[in-house]
């Protein structure tokens, strides 16, 4: 279980270094509803649930 | 484990460092929760308020109930009580390990998720490391009350309490589990997991949310910084008993499909503590120095998040008349939208007082 602990954090480490899925998401106020920006599209904002 | 001896002076030192550390915590995470409700905070403020509908969430009612009196003066009120809470993680860290454990974890993104987003997960923590208290301090009587109510709280509770049964002594799990059959939260509890259980066999258990790497990220914090703490975390893994802990609900969140940045903040703190433990003998100054800075580089990330997304909801709060709500918006998400101050839907949409 150690050397699964020990692993999983290693592998966590190297994850970290790849761009966030959640980067991509289109930035609140983007695309058709720039004036308006519907709650949807900011409920898209990685810190915000989606 | 073995108890940890200390002297009345040594006792007082540690308890007002301890002390020291929550204030500093709890300044944090009322910083973090000053505006509105985001995302799934208007869930829990929601179903705090009406627990009779919090009874039939995916989450249990424990946090609810706990929440509810604070619910009722409003969404605020339950983001600053869950950060308070929350907070009191650090000085059991702090109590248990020494006061440098509690600034790796107060200074940990996984601290900071938990006191960013006022959710039943950032109670966790808390009674995480009140666990990891009484089992260092070898109390039975705590560590059975604490790991009761991570069964209560929430599924990585539940998760963090089946991988540290093992660091429970026979007379503790006796009376852990007398805690959980004279508690009528517990037989609710054991229903709700069986109704989401035959949702699940149906398909019918949510989609899947994954994000690898803003899960990795919200563990150790943005790279390059993330290879020191995820390397000091993996060592202290192969020296700390707590390292049984870690993989366990990981897993489990892998094979749930539920693996994003909101879910990352109890490993988080567990890879602090063990970054902490996996500290070098020689050169244990400039090497905490080191994975100090690494952990508060990724809190700092979390902490900007967490106030712009706070700040995009005042300003859409802010904007004149109602927002647009697709026709085909779900209940779930008007619920959510309902749950923020100011008018983001039409009066038709809100769910009823």
């Amino acid at each position: 279980m150690r050397f699964l602990a020990a692993l999983l954090f290693l592998a966590l480490a190297a994850l970290a270094f790849f761009p966030s899925r959640d980067d991509k998401a289109k930035a609140p106020g983007d695309g058709p509803c720039l004036e308006y920006p519907s709650p949807e599209e900011t409920l898209r904002s990685p810190w915000l649930w989606p | 484990m073995p108890r940890v001896p200390l002297s009345r002076g040594d006792a007082k030192e540690s308890l007002a460092l301890a002390v020291g550390l929550y204030l500093l915590a709890a300044l944090y995470g009322v910083w973090l929760q000053a505006g509105p409700r985001v995302g799934d905070e208007a869930w829990t403020w929601l179903f705090a308020r009406l627990p009779e509908r919090g009874a039939l969430d995916v989450h249990p009612l424990l946090p609810y109930l706990l929440l509810h009196p604070f619910a009722r003066v409003g969404p605020e009120a339950v983001g600053f009580a869950t950060a308070l809470l929350a907070a009191l993680a650090v000085p059991f860290a702090a109590l248990a390990y020494g006061p440098l454990a509690g600034a790796f974890l107060l200074l940990s993104p996984g601290f900071a998720l938990a006191l960013g987003f006022s959710r039943p997960l950032s109670l966790v923590l808390p009674e995480l490391f009140f666990l990891l208290y009484a089992l260092r301090r070898g109390n039975d009587g705590l560590a059975a009350f604490a790991g009761s109510l991570l069964f209560l709280t929430h599924f990585q509770g539940q998760t963090l309490l089946l991988a540290a049964l093992p660091l429970f002594t026979a007379k503790g799990r006796d009376t852990l589990l007398s805690f959980l059959l004279y508690n009528p939260l517990t037989y609710w509890e054991v229903l709700r997991l069986a109704g989401l259980f035959l949702l699940a066999l149906e398909g019918k258990a949510g989609p899947p949310v994954l994000s690898p790497e803003g899960f990795a990220q919200g563990v150790l914090g943005p790279p390059p910084a993330s290879l020191l703490v995820g390397a000091l975390a993996a060592f202290g893994a192969l020296r700390a008993r707590e390292a049984l802990l870690a993989p366990l609900p990981f897993l489990l969140l892998l094979l749930g499909k539920r693996l994003a940045l909101v879910y990352a903040s109890p490993l988080g703190a567990l890879a602090a503590l063990l970054a902490h433990e996996g500290l070098p003998r020689k050169g244990r100054t400039l090497a905490a120095f080191l994975v100090l800075s690494a952990l508060a580089w990724g809190s700092l990330q979390v902490a900007q998040g967490v106030r712009q997304s706070r700040e995009e909801v005042a300003r859409l709060a802010a904007s004149p008349g109602p927002l647009l709500v697709k026709e085909e918006t779900s209940e779930p998400l008007a619920l959510r939208l309902a749950g923020y101050r100011g008018s983001f839907c039409p009066p038709g949409r809100l769910p009823a007082e």
